[in-house]
């Protein structure tokens, strides 16, 4: 009897543990993620399937900073991890202040099942900035991302040089 | 009987390294409850184990 009881907390140890593997799999592994990837040439930042959910949650913006000039290159990534396949239309817009610039993107996106697929489109920020912003003042763009009811934003801040080159004459010595 | 501890040993180690990596890699996609649930099931294995290796005369 001793013994009938003792595998039964064995039992219920292997239950738990399969319990475990089960949540992470079908709660954890199974669904769909984007992620974005933005470099700057000089930094690389990702934004990863729960930093948008943490975004959703509190309410705040991810954002990139680039120098004025230079350009960032965008890599957007679904991951379908189901077992049918994906199929939606992705619009990539640019805005500031709540009026629309351009478009980038707009696509239909299929993916099928437990692959992913990947979007690219590069932002020179030399040709998004008013002539009439004066160089030492920097500016905001934000770029929406729609995927079906799907929405995120991300807030590029375009920043002036705060070391502006300048050309010295060097007179020759006598 | 010594070499069913060393499998066990061997088990349980494999137990704990399958959870941490699972951990690892997917706890940031699991939702709250997937989250709550998950620990309740750890406590639950450990406890369970506990009490096995007890009845064993550990």
């Amino acid at each position: 009897m001793a013994v009938k009881h003792n595998n039964l907390f064995l039992y219920l140890t292997l239950a738990c543990f399969l319990g475990i593997i089960l949540i992470f799999i079908f709660d954890g592994y199974m669904g769909l993620y984007d992620s974005l990837k933005m470099d700057t040439g000089q930094y690389r930042q990702t934004i990863d399937a729960d930093q948008w959910s943490q975004q959703e949650k509190y309410g705040y913006l991810s954002s990139v900073s680039v120098e004025r000039g230079g350009s960032i290159d965008f890599t957007y990534k679904v991951e379908n991890h189901r077992f049918s396949q994906y199929s939606d239309a992705v619009e990539v817009s640019l805005w500031h202040h709540n009026e629309k610039i351009t478009d980038i993107i707009t696509e239909s996106l299929s993916v099928k099942s437990f692959d992913e697929r990947e979007l690219k489109w590069s932002l020179d920020t030399a040709e998004l900035v008013p002539d009439d912003i004066p160089p030492e003042q920097g500016y905001n763009l934000n770029i929406v991302i729609e995927r079906g009811e799907i929405e995120r934003e991300i807030m590029v801040d375009i920043y002036s040089s705060p070391y502006p080159i300048k050309s010295v004459i060097i007179e020759p010595r006598d | 009987m010594k070499l069913e501890y060393v499998l066990y040993g061997f088990g349980i180690l494999f137990c704990i390294a399958g959870i941490g990596y699972l951990a690892a890699e997917y706890i940031k996609y699991l939702s709250d409850v997937g989250k709550i649930v998950s620990l309740l099931l750890t406590v639950g294995l450990f406890a369970c184990l506990g009490k096995y290796f007890e009845g064993l005369g550990w």
